[in-house]
């Protein structure tokens, strides 16, 4: 016992340096730099707000314009995905980690194949349609728009889905009994109960949006900027840390809001497990109104599919002739391209992968201690609701100011801090799933705490703690903001890779190893699916 | 092992227990029983360790273990629920305890505790496999197979049809009589403990309100509770006999009628449970 009492306590103390050294170090750095420079710095704020104003107004208005986009696209496929029965629905469910897991720069990678001014549409309309200037349509607020209700529509549908599945139908019975119609009681009924899913998914999707970085940064260019670009801009470029550490605190107090209503809404949103729900029926073509309901689903798979679809075609075919090739794929693998960034494309999926192992193991483990009541701390549950309004790039140049930058450790302990929450939710419902009489039972029969974690618990969570690794894995690989602000030019991970050849335009290479990328993902996802763990992130 | 708890209190947002106190004597069979919510489970928590109670001492064979930690207390304890591994075969689940205590012959051992359950054959099968019945039966093979010094049962009788409680009871009555273990027993049945026990503890609002023989608990009610409690029985003095050979138990019973409708002169009908007795020494 004595033995015991020292590892969990010592477990206890890593868990609680972790979050000491990664999280609130690095933000209390930020606060105090904001505070420092004293009353000059509200100075130095009113003048950016008053002069610069049109960049808050960006942050709110693309937010809410993707968010209200993104319920509108939603809610038709939320309904047909929970009240049909169709081939590969699981699949289409699983989509909502889209979000999550596929990397942003490969979002707008695709958007660029796609509708860029030499991409497929632009393309189709001088070649056929006779138009002499192309369309601009991607640059600027719509191509963010675009890019960010793919991005985020799968989560509100997931949401709402759930939510409709798992609605009571005995309610529904009753109001019919009563004389409602069926209009009636969807607006009189359904709609009430859905409403806080609904209301969940879009403070979600709209926190998530006003601190998009990625998208932003690419699309947006020097005409459209919002807060979270803004401050990069100010510590990467401008190196005013006064300015951009009050832009941070700023951007954090207004996410704070949202955040509170997303949590506000996600607890009336939790809905008992054992009610009596309707059965969803086979969908069916028979029908105009099957026919409809079958539209709106391929739609939406459609929508989902196109980027990575584009992305296939885009990289095995060549340019000039419309064949097949593989010349993407040998111009990133050769080595004379290494001139062009000083850094080797195998070197960048070496970076990459280094980074991913280590934030994926590190966050499944912190994941892990955190949910074991035994090596728990107290106010886990502030961290996490906290990390809803801290952004990426907030963190990062917490840890710039912190531990500087060039430092490709600490940038893979920032990836498992970003995929923390994710691994934390895994790996915690697995644990909530085992009976909690069958661990008293271990305890009577003599098993320490520490044996009842290696005997009763471990081989339970086996799958989640795979699940989680996997997740993080996907995060750390896909992420670009905490490297551009911390990697130091030098290690150019696979995204940086690919946003640097997006903006010199080579698509064609971009394209390759933005597949690379997403086999690495896939490849990992597909182990995942072999091990049959089932990721529960919400 | 005797097992004496003295004046536990504990509170969880309200009081779970108060002052309670009271004796097992050793290899006896003691039901606790009381409406639900009373805090017979707690009892069962705070002997096993799994509850630490907020005051009051806890002694085994006169040594106080207040302090000592569920997985040393050496008790075996069968849970209200499945409390089974579902990831462990039915062996492997007997076997866990003797595992964990690194005990010598666990195979044997264990195989013995599944021969007493009457599962022998049992072994490899998936526990998710097996009936309910079985299930509670595995969970008891699992608790004793470490040889504890006294076996907890939360409600072993429930989920059963009520072909499985009868064929339970006895199982039950006859498992101590092989063991000679010490044995609680929580149920809020009063016939499940009547039939069973040695000795009753009649439970209400974290208190004990009587403690007794079981014939004590229905003739001699010490409080309005205990009688509110028992007042839809009638306990009858009978004798043991035999008749064309074959056993049978005798009694003559007085009940009182409902109303005046009982009175006078004119048949009227009875019906009993016939498998509820319990026979003295």
């Amino acid at each position: 016992m004595g033995e015991n009492n020292v590892l969990w306590l010592a477990l206890k103390g890593t868990l609680f340096f972790f979050f000491l050294a990664f999280f609130f170090y690095p933000l209390a750095l930020v606060l105090a730099r904001s505070l420092s420079s004293g009353p000059e710095i509200f100075a130095l704020f009113l003048e950016f707000v008053s002069s610069r104003q049109q960049i808050l107004w960006n942050s709110f208005y693309q937010a809410a314009v993707s968010t209200i986009f993104s319920v509108i696209v939603a809610l038709p496929l939320a309904y047909v995905v929970a009240k049909r029965s169709f081939p590969g629905k699981k699949i289409v469910k699983a989509l909502s980690l889209i979000p999550f897991v596929f990397p942003s720069i490969l979002v707008v990678l695709s958007f660029v194949v796609i509708f860029g001014n030499n991409g497929w549409v632009n393309s189709f309309l001088r070649n056929y349609a006779g138009f002499s200037e192309p369309i601009q349509f991607l640059y600027g607020f719509s191509g963010i728009i675009l890019a960010h209700v793919f991005y985020n529509f799968p989560i509100v549908m997931r949401f709402v889905s759930d939510a409709w599945e798992n609605l009571d139908v005995s309610m529904k019975e009753a109001a019919k009994t009563l004389g409602a119609t069926p209009l009636n009681v969807f607006l009189n009924v359904t709609l009430p109960q859905l409403l806080p899913s609904i209301l969940a998914s879009a403070s979600l999707v709209f926190i998530f949006t006003f601190m998009s970085f990625t998208i932003v940064l690419t699309l947006g260019g020097i005409q459209f900027t919002t807060l979270e670009v803004e401050i990069f801009r100010q510590v990467s470029r401008n190196l005013d840390f006064a300015l951009s550490s009050s832009l941070a605190v700023f951007q954090f107090a207004l996410l704070s809001v949202a955040a509170f209503l997303y949590l506000h809404f996600s607890k009336k949103y939790a809905f008992g497990e054992r009610l009596r729900t309707e059965k969803p029926i086979p969908l069916s073509l028979g029908s105009l109104r099957g026919f409809i309901e079958a539209l709106v689903l391929a739609a939406g798979i459609f929508f989902i599919a196109l980027p990575l679809a584009s992305l296939f075609a885009f990289a095995f075919t060549d340019p000039a002739t419309g064949n097949f090739t593989l010349k993407a794929f040998s111009k990133i693998f050769s080595s004379s391209n290494v001139g062009l960034f000083s850094t080797s494309p195998l070197d960048s999926i070496g970076f990459s992968l280094f980074l991913a192992i280590i934030a994926s193991f590190t966050a499944t483990l912190i994941g892990l201690l955190a949910s074991l009541k035994r090596s728990r701390i107290p106010f886990l549950e502030y961290i996490i609701n906290a990390t809803l309004a801290i952004s990426v790039i907030t963190l990062g140049f917490g840890y710039f100011l912190g531990y500087g930058s060039g430092n490709l450790l600490i940038i893979a302990l920032g990836h498992s801090v970003l995929a923390f929450p994710f691994a934390f939710r895994i790996i915690k419902n697995s644990l909530d799933k085992i009976d909690p009489e069958s661990i008293d039972a271990a305890k009577t029969l003599g098993a320490t705490d520490f044996a009842v974690f290696r005997s009763v618990q471990l081989p339970r969570i086996r799958g989640a703690l795979f699940a989680s690794t996997i997740f993080s894995f996907a995060v750390s690989l896909g992420e670009l903001g905490l490297v551009l602000i911390l990697y130091d030019g030098v290690y150019a991970t696979m995204p940086v890779y690919i946003y640097r050849l997006l903006t010199t335009y080579d698509l064609f290479a971009a394209t390759a190893m933005g597949l690379v990328l997403v086999a690495i993902s896939f490849l990992s996802f597909y182990a995942l699916e072999l091990f049959s763990a089932e990721a529960k992130v919400f | 092992m005797e097992l004496r708890l003295e004046n536990v209190s504990l509170k969880l947002g309200g009081w779970l227990l108060k002052n309670f106190s009271a004796e097992i004597p050793s290899g006896s069979f003691v039901s606790i029983v009381g409406p639900s919510g009373s805090g017979k489970t707690t009892v069962l928590r705070i002997i096993s360790g799994l509850q630490k109670p907020d005051s009051g001492k806890l002694f085994f064979s006169g040594k106080d273990v207040s302090s000592v930690p569920p997985e040393k207390r050496n008790i075996g304890f069968v849970f209200q629920g499945s409390s089974l591994f579902p990831h462990l075969s039915v062996f492997e689940n007997v076997a866990f305890g003797l595992k964990m205590k690194r005990a010598e012959n666990t195979g044997r051992k264990a195989l013995e505790a599944l021969e007493i359950v009457g599962l022998k054959g049992f072994e490899k099968r998936n526990v998710n496999s097996l009936s309910g019945g079985e299930m509670k039966r595995v969970a008891i093979a699992r608790a004793l197979a470490f040889s504890p010094s006294a076996l907890l049962l939360d409600e072993p009788m429930n989920g059963l049809d009520a072909k499985l409680k009868e064929k339970m009871k006895l199982f039950l009555k006859q498992l101590q009589g092989k063991t000679g273990k010490t044995m609680v027993m929580v149920s809020h049945d009063i016939d499940e403990a009547f039939s069973l026990s040695d000795r009753i503890i009649v439970m209400n609002n974290g208190k004990v309100e009587q403690i007794g023989k079981p014939e004590e608990i229905f003739l001699k009610q010490k409080n309005s509770f205990v009688k509110g409690f028992v007042s839809d029985y009638v306990l009858v003095e009978a004798e043991k006999t035999t008749r064309n050979g074959k056993p049978f138990i005798e009694g003559k019973f007085l009940i009182p009628a409902k109303n005046s409708e009982g009175a006078g002169k004119g048949k009227a009908f009875i019906n009993f449970k016939k498998t509820n007795y319990r026979l003295e020494e």
